[in-house]
């Protein structure tokens, strides 16, 4: 009976090595839901569009990301801006591999070095990104307002 | 008892009283002053529960919102306070919840409830 108790711990022992291993792999690097969520990589919604759509019904997420927005130098909130912009300019393989870029060299990001969160509405929470591009696009694709929020 | 003595009584008296004076206004400074606190009991009073927190940022940002013309009446208040509470809030309930934020968070935002109520 021993034996067999220590056979068995044995095996779950061995059994966590194996599943903390390959989840070490898979963070290593860029999954398709990973670090972006895979609902941003597909959106053909604009910028404009995802984050009017993120003032309704993620109103908590957006008020405090625009909050540190605001508390950014007027440079640093156009380099975020125009960042972002550049980013929703690219179809799926390029956001896929920019995910990936990111995910592999922590220093790839420029922006990030500047504002750490600068893409924290769009890239950090997969609800907020689910919900927000289920109804994005009924909003106008072009409204710079939504960068206004004080 | 010397006089110094009874100097000593009557001071150790008086710093007794302030103590008890201050230590009763730290505990009942944080309920009047936390409008948070009062907003959300007067939620429960409507039977709409959640997180305090929560529901006093959807309150503020409802206000903002009015400020800043992207809910352009209490109707388009009333769909936003619908959509981000707790799932199976009545109608009746939203624009409780509405009333409240006004009054909490920017009771200069009333006429718009006053608007809202001529219509109805």
């Amino acid at each position: 009976v021993n034996n067999t108790r220590v056979r068995i711990a044995a095996a779950a022992i061995a059994a966590i090595g194996i599943l903390t291993a390959a989840a070490g792999f898979a963070n290593a690097d860029a999954g398709d839901d990973y670090p972006i969520p895979n609902r941003i990589l597909k959106t053909p919604c604009t910028v404009d569009q995802y984050m009017a759509a993120a003032r309704d019904v993620e109103p908590v997420y957006y008020e405090r990301y625009m909050i540190d927005y605001n508390n950014r130098p007027p440079d640093i909130q156009q380099g975020a801006r125009d960042r972002t912009y550049w980013f929703f300019s690219l179809d799926y393989a390029g956001r896929r591999q920019y995910s990936e870029d990111t995910a592999t060299n922590v220093y790839y990001e420029q922006m990030a070095t500047h504002w750490g969160n600068w893409a924290k509405l769009f890239f950090n929470n997969k609800g907020v990104a689910a919900h927000s591009t289920d109804i994005c696009a009924q909003y106008p694709r072009d409204d710079m307002s939504v960068w206004n929020w004080n | 008892m010397s006089a110094a003595n009874n100097l000593k009584v009557v001071l150790a008296g008086l710093a007794l009283g302030i103590m008890v004076v201050v230590a009763g206004l730290a505990l009942a400074w944080p309920a009047r002053a936390d409008p948070d606190t009062d907003f959300a009991n007067e939620l429960h009073g409507y039977g709409i529960y959640g997180q305090k927190d929560y529901n006093a940022w959807i309150g503020k940002i409802t206000c903002k919102r009015l400020y800043n013309g992207v809910d352009a009446d209490a109707f388009k208040s009333a769909q936003f306070v619908a959509t981000n509470l707790q799932r199976g809030i009545t109608t009746e309930q939203a624009w409780q919840f509405l009333g409240a934020a006004i009054n909490t968070y920017c009771p200069e935002q009333t006429p718009n409830l006053q608007r809202a109520a001529e219509q109805r």
